[in-house]
């Protein structure tokens, strides 16, 4: 098991240089020139060729990317060309606030789709389990933005009231973080929960149908037990893999519930750096990313082991 | 189309153009004949209630990038910046007249020469690295100069002096002395722009730059700033203006959703908001009476653009004939843009200063008329009696999407076939400054300064626009020499008249926004340059809600 996980680990190392190659390259082929936007900044230099060499894009690509690379194995993602900020501190700020959302959303996302998917299969085209599926596609077919804009409308409007919009950093006052992640992190585990309970109801279905939950009936076993234990667990590998995407996705992928919500995260962060050209924030925050995503696999790899003891790594 | 047919919404409201006009003014007016007293206790007698000192304001702000007031251009970082700094001089909310602000008294002693006296007694925040030192002439000179450095990335607001200043001067540690190469007339204008505070070396040389530290003479001291989240100032007790300011603690705290600023608006979270959504405003009124819901126009008047050209790049038809760019001016009906991007908050423009710069705006009776009649009969004068197919590129998202959309039906109309190609907004930019299009429709920016309509559009070698007209180019010159006011006014509406017949671009219309005012926020008025946000004399009357 030690020897597969530093394996994985050590494949980071390719995959990191081919994702900083793929952004690096990408960003500098998109339409719309940094140089360009900057130069429309009421002005943001008179002299083209001096801008150009103080953002190091006079440089043949071939050495802008190596020289990137080379700051990069020493922890230096750069600054921003915009804010002048090392993009390394602005991340460091931001991950938190993503990370923390991230997981709330996860957490009430399990809290609806586990209770929900687990009755919806047991009790297999009773009127519970159109409703938790009827629920569902609501879920899946309700934008985010759409429910979290008609929730702090609805509420400023009937009852004068808005979740706090003042960031508050959790290690502060936890009570006030809580209180404004609450809202926008309902929302998001709303709509993960759709797909995880209709993952949670198939596959409990299906594994329902198995000869070893027959054969536990059979010996006795409580049906809660049966469900739980032996169910349940053997259903879970697809819906891990569904919360592992879910996971990585939401990390750069809530800028509009930062925006409505004022949270200083990842999405909102990415989308400006990606609206604005700003190439090393861009290339910062891409390099987190997919170190998440390679982790997080890895992490969902050694979950698989842990739920059915027929897989062996090593 | 019926809307066309319609009045705009500030009209149906009974708000007339001269209204809109004079939108953000009545706090400055009737004034004049008080006797000279402190800033704030003037203006608070003005509304005839005793100001109450201690208490939090907390303001809606935008997205911000960084607050050094040198180098940066988005507006909100001016609300950041003005409860830090002051200026030598400042506009008044409406925006016509300059007044003192660090200078106590200042006068042009020549055609090249501006002489400013210091107040005595001004004192930097208590902080390190200044710790309450005096402010001298030495510090004006030192911003002005920082300002106007022709550095990459230090830019933005050199154009206002580099290159037209000859000395700047201190004789003594409260004179400042300015002379221009020639004579210059938006000087004036510039030294009151708000983007033109005084900084002290010693923090620039601390910090390297101005974007996280805002420490200068102003009215509150900077306690916390968190970019994109909040700012925070306590009172500067040291302030020197008497009696000012009132509030303890000012919060400028970024919502940049428009829908989220506007419930926390509702909420009671903020107790001003800027950019209110134009359909909320009649329940926000409704739901409390108390609530004021100001409107001002915008500075980003609107416009539809025809192909730019220079000596590089020569116009290709159909835009070279000047009747095809007419026939589009009298095609295009600026009411239907107001109604259906706008609901109807809009004023249509005239030329290329939007109407609440008097007296540089032309009057309405300038107003190209809409006549699809006589636009097709250009057309067929200038060779195209079925039209012609044109591309017309636009910036996505925005209200300039839907603006696309109704040229395209307009000038449809006409027998014109616009395709409009809506592009991200880096794409868009990039396109734009390359001046590499056929039609575009854009927001322009406009200023205190008038030659800010004028020199960076149509000027030679203009900056976001190019438009070869030489005649055109020599009057903009010109007109930055002309110090009597009057001369210049006319000036000015020759070149925009100039422009009209021309028609590069026809001039479509500028948004009214929605300010909300809290009741218990006291003694403000909302600027007609919305970025010239200063809160030293605002005081928050709980009672009153």
């Amino acid at each position: 098991m030690a020897l597969y996980i530093l394996r994985r680990l050590l494949l980071l190392i390719p995959t990191l240089f081919l994702v900083t190659l793929l952004v690096f390259s990408i960003i500098r082929l998109l339409p719309g020139n940094i140089v360009v936007l900057m130069m429309s900044e009421q002005g943001y230099a008179s002299d083209r060729a001096k801008l150009e060499h103080m953002l190091g894009l006079d440089q043949p690509f071939y050495q802008q990317y190596l020289t990137y690379i080379g700051h990069v194995v020493q922890g230096d993602l750069g600054v921003s060309f915009w804010t002048k900020e090392p993009v390394l501190d602005e991340i460091v700020q931001r991950l938190p606030v993503s990370i923390e959302l991230a997981v709330l959303a996860m957490v009430f996302g399990l809290l609806i789709a586990l209770p929900t998917g687990i009755i919806a299969a047991v009790k297999q085209d009773s009127w519970l389990d159109y409703l938790f599926r009827t629920i569902a596609i609501g879920g899946l077919a309700v934008p985010g933005f759409w429910l979290a804009t008609i929730i702090i409308v609805a509420a400023s409007i009937w009852w004068k009231w808005v979740p706090p919009m003042r960031f508050t950093p959790l290690l502060r006052d936890p009570l006030a973080n809580l209180s404004q992640f609450l809202i926008p992190a309902i929302i998001l585990g709303f709509a993960l929960s759709a797909s995880l309970m209709r993952m949670t109801r198939s596959m409990m279905l299906e594994v329902l149908r198995e000869d070893f939950i027959r054969t536990a009936r059979a010996k006795g076993l409580r049906e809660s037990v049966v469900i739980v234990r032996h169910v349940l667990k053997n259903a879970m590998i697809p819906v891990v893999t569904i919360m592992g995407l879910q996971f990585s996705a939401l990390i750069g992928g809530t800028v509009i519930m930062e925006s409505i919500f004022v949270l200083p995260g990842m999405g909102r962060f990415l989308l400006d750096a990606i609206t604005w050209r700003d190439y090393p924030v861009i290339q910062g925050i891409n390099l987190f990313l997919a170190a998440g995503v390679v982790l997080l696999n890895l992490l969902i790899d050694l979950l698989y082991a842990f739920l059915d003891p027929r897989i062996r790594y090593g | 189309m019926r809307t066309a047919q319609r009045k705009t919404r500030a009209q149906r409201q009974g708000l007339s153009r001269r209204d809109c006009l004079k939108a953000g003014v009545a706090g400055s007016l009737g004034l004049a004949g008080l006797p000279r007293l402190g800033a704030g206790t003037r203006e608070a007698m003005a509304q005839g209630s005793k100001p109450k000192t201690g208490g939090t304001l907390v303001v809606r702000s935008g997205p911000i990038r960084g607050i050094d007031p040198h180098f940066e251009t988005w507006g909100a970082t001016l609300q950041v910046v003005h409860q830090a700094y002051n200026g030598l001089v400042k506009f008044t909310p409406d925006g016509t007249t300059i007044v003192s602000d660090l200078a106590e008294r200042w006068q042009q002693t020549d055609d090249l020469t501006y002489v400013f006296q210091l107040r005595k007694g001004v004192r930097f925040h208590d902080v390190p690295p200044v710790k309450g030192r005096e402010l001298t002439s030495e510090d004006v000179k030192y911003s002005i100069e920082r300002q106007m450095t022709d550095q990459p990335g230090k830019f933005q607001h050199a154009y206002f002096f580099l290159g037209k200043l000859a000395s700047i001067d201190t004789p003594d540690k409260y004179t400042v002395v300015f002379k221009t190469q020639e004579p210059y007339a938006p000087f004036m204008n510039y030294i009151a722009n708000p983007w033109t505070v005084i900084v002290a070396r010693e923090v620039v040389e601390k910090y390297g730059d101005l974007q996280k530290h805002a420490i200068g003479t102003g009215p509150f001291i900077m306690k916390e700033y968190r970019r994109d989240q909040e700012a925070t100032f306590v009172k500067n007790p040291h302030y020197f203006k008497p009696g000012l300011p009132y509030l303890d603690e000012v919060r400028i705290q970024y919502v940049i959703d428009p829908a989220a600023a506007t419930a926390a608006f509702r909420g009671q979270q903020t107790d001003i908001s800027a950019g209110l959504e134009f359909a909320d405003v009649d329940s926000i009124k409704a739901s409390n009476p108390g609530i004021r819901v100001e409107q001002i126009l915008s500075m980003f008047p609107v416009v539809l653009r025809t192909q730019p050209y220079d000596e590089q790049r020569p116009l290709k038809p159909p835009f070279t004939d000047k009747k095809v760019r007419q026939a589009l001016q009298a095609a295009v009906k600026p009411e239907e843009y107001i109604h259906i991007s706008r609901g109807g908050w809009g004023v249509p423009m005239v030329g290329p200063i939007p109407p609440n710069r008097q007296p540089w705006a032309l009057p309405e009776t300038d107003r190209p008329e809409y006549n699809p009649q006589k636009a097709k009969q250009l057309l067929a004068e200038a060779g195209y009696p079925n039209g012609f197919e044109v591309e017309l590129i636009v910036g996505s998202p925005g209200d300039n999407v839907k603006n696309a959309q109704i040229v395209k039906d307009q000038l449809a109309k006409v027998g014109i076939t616009v395709n409009v190609k809506p592009m991200e907004m880096a794409q868009y930019y990039n396109k734009s400054y390359a001046f590499d299009y056929a039609l575009s429709v854009h927001t322009m920016l406009s200023g205190e300064e008038p030659e800010e309509s004028l020199r960076p559009y149509f000027g030679a070698n203009a900056t976001y626009y190019r438009w070869g007209n030489q005649e055109i180019h020599r009057l903009i010159d010109e007109q930055a020499k002309i110090l009597d006011q009057a001369k210049r006014v006319e000036m000015i509406h020759t070149i925009q008249r100039m422009l009209l017949e021309d028609a590069p671009q026809m001039f479509l219309y500028t948004s009214i926004y929605h300010v909300g005012v809290q009741p218990w926020v006291q003694n403000y008025t909302v600027p007609v340059n919305a970025y010239d946000q200063r809160y030293e004399a605002i005081w928050v009357d709980r009672k009153r809600s």
